[in-house]
């Protein structure tokens, strides 16, 4: 799914409408022309016309004939007259149509039998009646291929034989029984483990190219990073190596500049693979080769239950789906993915098997690397496959890196055939010129391996791997520095590296095809389309330029061990015992790297709901969601019990059913080096470590001690010992097993063990406010001391009733206090007026003003004098409050 | 200081600047254009330079209320050589005893936004004897701390602060309304001589 079929974009996706009429009613043409070629047995199906959806038994293919020598119309796209010929239909479909024409392929069948066409009601495969259809013999079939490919069981000649006799369709019987013979000899020679098998890991790692892959580029990191280690830096062999290059003497005095002052190579062993591979069969050279684990055009039985139609389906709409999301109208880019070109599984293109690599008269086919062997078989019909050779790649590539190493050790391990090497310091002790070494160079890595390499040089990793892909095959290319904005011209951003489908598509629905086209972007405008780091990793990118330097020790940051082809469990001991074993693979693997970690993340890979039953690729694992569920320990380890422990408890706590699992994988990850762990380790860990071997020992004693009798007098003395420890040792187990409820990915929803770090943070954030107050409280005293005593006022003459009351009801009681025409109080006067200090003090002037100009208004129209004197007393104390607290008088108007 | 309070009092003193600007007759009102605004009929400038001005001038206050520095924004009235005639204050203080609960909505504050737009179109008779050429500014009283932070932002370098001497004095005060938006009570009045 990674690469993109690149040269056939053209599948017909683009032109939907006009191209699919066409195709139509080509092929509704073709039905009718060999109807009149083949011999009609009889007419009894005049005016049916048929459409087969999904799998049928017998095939859509079969029908055709039939219905073609029966006087039918087969339909390949459907009308709506149309019976729908189905035998089980997904949900989605059947929402969709309208099932009163559904019908089961054992009408055709049938009615051939009869000789007339039976009444197409009773084979309906959604009556209303809601009987269950009859699937008897179908399931026969499920159940026999289901033993057979699960377990690969002894007594397949037998149950096989039955299929074919079970087999309904006595037209096609014939080719039929010789295929499952076939398919016979096949097993027998070729049984095909699942996991369930003890020895499946083993079988697994053993014939799995992308570990072997790996494992060989870990293994060169590894190996560099040791080399270095162990090292003195002194290079004898480039004495040698110099005086080889002198004696050539095509002393090319053009010196080459490169960016930066600096020369990186970069190193790629041409189509690795294949190159290994020939040497075996040097009679295949020239010729075009794969490396697959393909026979090669040896078509296979199809199994019940596998529906490729459906899956490929699945495969585009993620592909879709994920386009969308990333802003992609669909209509705008062509959908073309690895699964176009295959055909069905009885096919003789419809292998599933990977191309890991092929030769350059395949590629000129078309082939590429990744490509599924259906589809490159129908591009180059001749294409010849050889078997892996895992043990030739390991010779090769430990070659190819030994003969670098003897010359430098500033090397970048990448993977077994592939590497970066600074050569500025070596190039400079060499006193030669870059063209001639690595012309030197390629031809001894050629003389030791017998494998070409092509080599590429810039100024950085990046400009390094550019010149690589133009070096190839067989060359070598200097990325100098007056070529590069030149050269970056030209590069399709699909050969930068970092830039897959996604951002290409993305890239590609604006507009941009090359680096030059997207020099032309702003920074900005890239990160605000690619996010900040991709964008601004892209800038550079197009540019030539690149900032990661390269990194000769490199350290490792994970280490897991997967397996996603042929898990198919029955039962969860079945699980639980592969979990297991990839515990102790993984176990295995750190003690290989010599490493502990502290995190352990458990992947399933589970059978998505949609996605049929059986995988398009034999036993691999279809389409799938995938489950990652990870713990944190609080001491990092290795141990094999450990980890298992651990992974049993997520394994668990998923409850995930064993038959629809797919794939396993299990991950460590936080790594701590394990020299550094054992210098830090203190007595006590050491103490603890030392128990657990105790304790362990102790249980197996314990064991025996229920089956032999006599020596439990000597064993209770120690047994007492491990009841001492026992606490002590349980401690840090029991921590480091109940952290997963705490820390799990997503906390569970009232789980109490996070509310009270919840309650903790809200308290401290409380006395975190209710302090701050206080210490305001504290500033305003200072500031503003009449404030102060003002507030103390309030709460001595609350009992006064006025001054508690809100400006509105004061302002009723002015009134009547005006109109009750008695003389007014002193003591009276003087509260208003402290009310409306107060007022003042509270800044609510805006009220105040409106009391204020009710009072004097009520007093003019009075127009008493003892009254004008009250205004005139109020006013002052008003406006005396107004100067101290807003050093400005109110304003009441020109007077 | 909330982004809420924050967003809403800009707006409020927007909204008041360019009424200001309005009823005062500070500008001709060929330049103004209607807008419902708290669901009243506000006024509003379409004169690039004086919203320039105004947006400015807010960004430097958004910036002082994101401090918590603001202690009071006058909108000013001057005569053509930019002697105050008359200003608009706005103050703003912390409510201590603020409840959470209270006017959660703004519905309130809403209200009283409206009640202080209309109070403008009550003090035609303060705009009298102003000049024909009158101009106006907008003062911040902030703290020196806030001022030498402002002025080392890049972003509102382009429009710093500059500090005024000369503080003119009113005896006047008219009060025009006073409410509370969250935990801030806005203070608004008028001065003049």
């Amino acid at each position: 799914m990674r690469r993109r079929d690149e040269n056939f974009p053209d599948n017909g996706f683009e032109a939907w409408g006009g191209y699919m009429q066409a195709k139509i009613q080509k092929l509704e043409e073709q039905f009718s022309s060999n109807l009149s070629k083949e011999n009609q047995i009889s007419n009894i199906f005049k005016g049916v016309s048929i459409f087969v959806n999904g799998y049928t038994t017998p095939s859509a293919d079969e029908l055709k004939e039939l219905m073609l020598k029966h006087g039918g119309i087969y339909h390949t796209y459907q009308r709506s007259e149309d019976f729908v010929i189905a035998s089980n239909l997904p949900d989605t479909k059947v929402k969709k149509m309208s099932l009163a024409n559904v019908v089961r392929p054992e009408w055709i069948i049938d009615s051939i039998d009869a000789n007339k066409v039976l009444n197409y009601k009773d084979y309906l495969l959604y009556s209303n009646k809601k009987t269950q259809p009859k699937l008897n013999f179908n399931k026969g079939i499920v159940c026999t291929h289901e033993t057979t490919e699960e377990f690969g069981t002894k007594n397949e000649n037998n149950q096989i034989s039955s299929t074919a006799i079970n087999i309904p369709n006595l037209i096609e019987s014939n080719s039929k029984i010789l295929d499952t013979s076939n398919m016979q000899n096949e097993l027998k020679s070729n049984v095909t483990k699942t996991a369930v098998d003890p020895n499946f890991i083993s079988e697994f790692y053993n014939n799995s190219r992308l570990h072997h892959i790996s494992q060989l580029g870990a293994h060169f990191k590894q190996y560099i990073n040791d080399l270095r280690e162990e090292s003195d830096f002194i290079f004898p062999a480039q004495v040698d190596l110099s005086a080889k290059i002198r004696g050539l003497n095509n002393n090319s005095t053009y010196s080459m500049n490169f960016e930066y002052n600096k020369i990186i190579m970069h190193i790629d062993m041409d189509c690795f693979f294949v190159s290994v591979g020939l040497r075996k069969h040097p009679e295949l050279r020239g010729k075009p080769v794969a490396v697959t684990h393909s026979k090669g055009g040896v078509s296979q039985t199809k199994r019940t239950g596998v529906n490729r139609a459906v899956e490929f389906g699945l495969y585009k709409q993620k592909q879709n789906d994920k386009l969308i999301k990333a802003g992609v109208s669909i209509n705008e880019t062509k959908i073309t993915s690895r699964v176009d070109n295959i055909g069905d599984e009885d096919d003789k293109f419809g292998s599933m098997s990977e191309i890991a690599s092929c030769s350059y008269e395949a590629r000129a086919k078309g082939i590429t690397n990744g490509m599924f062997m259906g589809a490159a078989l129908r591009l180059c019909p001749d294409l010849q496959t050889i078997p892996y050779d895992f043990e030739g790649y390991k010779e090769v590539a430990h070659t190819l890196y030994n003969t670098i190493a003897q010359y430098t050790l500033d090397i970048e391990a990448v993977s077994c055939d592939e590497m970066y090497v600074d050569c500025t310091e070596l190039l400079k002790n060499l006193g030669v010129s870059v063209e001639d070494f690595a012309t030197i160079l390629r031809q001894e890595i050629k003389e030791k391996t017998g494998c070409p390499c092509s080599t590429g040089f810039g100024g950085n990793r990046l400009q390094a791997r550019l010149a690589t892909k133009q070096a190839k095959p067989n060359g070598q290319f200097f990325l100098t520095a007056n070529l590069i904005e030149h050269f970056m011209v030209d590069i399709r951003l699909k050969d930068l590296p970092g830039v897959g489908r996604q951002t290409s598509q993305k890239l590609e629905a604006l507009g941009h095809h090359t680096c030059g086209q997207l020099q032309s972007m702003t920074l900005a405008s890239l990160q605000q389309h690619l996010g900040n780091k991709t964008g601004a990793q892209l800038f550079d990118q197009c540019r030539g330029r690149d900032r990661n330097s390269l990194t000769f020790y490199t350290v490792r940051k994970s280490v897991s061990a997967e397996v996603n082809y042929g898990i198919r469990f029955e039962t969860n001991d079945q699980c639980y015992e592969f979990l297991k074993q990839l515990s102790q693979e993984v176990h295995s693997r750190m003690q290989q790297f010599k490493v502990l970690g502290k995190c352990i993340t458990l992947k399933l890979m589970v059978r998505a709901e949609n996605a049929p039953l059986e995988t398009a690729k034999f036993l691999g694992h279809g389409f799938c969601d995938t489950v990652n569920k990870s713990t944190s320990l609080a001491v990092a380890t290795n141990s094999f019990e450990v980890i298992y422990k651990e992974v049993l408890s997520l394994c668990k706590k998923l409850k995930i059913d064993p038959k629809e699992m797919r794939g396993c994988g299990i991950q460590v990850t936080k790594l701590e080096s394990k020299n550094l762990k054992q210098g830090t380790k203190g007595a006590l860990s050491k103490f603890l470590t030392n128990i657990t071997k105790n304790e362990s020992k102790e249980h197996i004693t314990r064991n025996t001690s229920e089956n032999i009798v006599t020596p439990k007098l000597e064993q209770q003395i120690p047994k007492t010992n491990s009841i001492c420890l026992s606490p002590k040792q349980k401690s840090p187990i029991i921590g480091s097993t109940r952290s997963p409820n705490k820390k799990r990915g997503r906390p569970p929803k009232n789980s109490k063990a996070v509310k009270p770090g919840h309650a903790k943070s809200i308290n401290l954030l409380n006395k975190f406010l209710q302090g701050v107050p206080g210490s305001n409280e504290l500033n305003d005293k200072k500031e503003d001391p009449i404030k102060v005593v003002q507030i103390e006022k309030h709460q001595t003459k609350e009992k006064h009733g006025l001054l508690g009351l809100p400006w509105q009801q004061v302002r009723e009681l002015l009134r009547a206090w005006f109109d009750s025409g008695q003389t007014p109080n002193f003591c009276d006067i003087n509260m208003v007026a402290a009310y409306m200090q107060e007022m003042i003090f509270n800044k609510n002037i805006d009220t105040m003003y409106i009391l204020i100009n009710f009072f004097r208004r009520r007093i003019k129209e009075m127009d008493n004098q003892i009254w004008h004197d009250v205004q005139v007393y109020v006013l002052e104390q008003v406006q005396n409050t107004m100067m101290a607290v807003y050093k400005k008088k109110l304003y009441l108007g020109n007077e | 200081m909330d982004n809420c309070f924050i967003d809403t009092t800009l707006e409020f003193l927007q909204i008041a600047f360019h009424n200001i600007l309005y009823y005062a007759s500070i500008y001709p009102i060929s330049i103004f254009e209607t807008r419902r605004k708290y669901s009243i009929v506000v006024y509003r400038s379409n004169h690039p330079e004086v919203n320039e001005y105004i947006d400015l001038c807010l960004k430097s206050i958004a910036e002082c209320l994101h401090n918590g520095d603001l202690k009071r924004v006058e909108f000013a009235i001057t005569s053509s050589d930019y002697e105050v005639l008359m200003k608009f204050v706005f103050d703003l203080d912390k409510n201590d005893t603020h409840d959470e609960t209270r006017d959660a909505y703004l519905v309130q504050a809403e209200q009283n936004m409206r009640a202080f737009c209309l109070k403008l179109t009550t003090l035609s008779d303060k705009f009298t004897d102003l000049p024909e050429d009158r101009s106006f500014m907008i003062f911040l009283h902030t703290n020196e701390s806030a001022a030498v932070a402002m002025a080392a932002n890049p972003e509102l370098e382009s429009f710093p602060l500059v500090e005024t001497e000369v503080e003119t004095e009113f005896q006047h005060i008219l009060p025009l309304r006073r409410f509370c938006v969250r935990n801030y009570n806005l203070d608004m009045y008028m001065e003049f001589r």
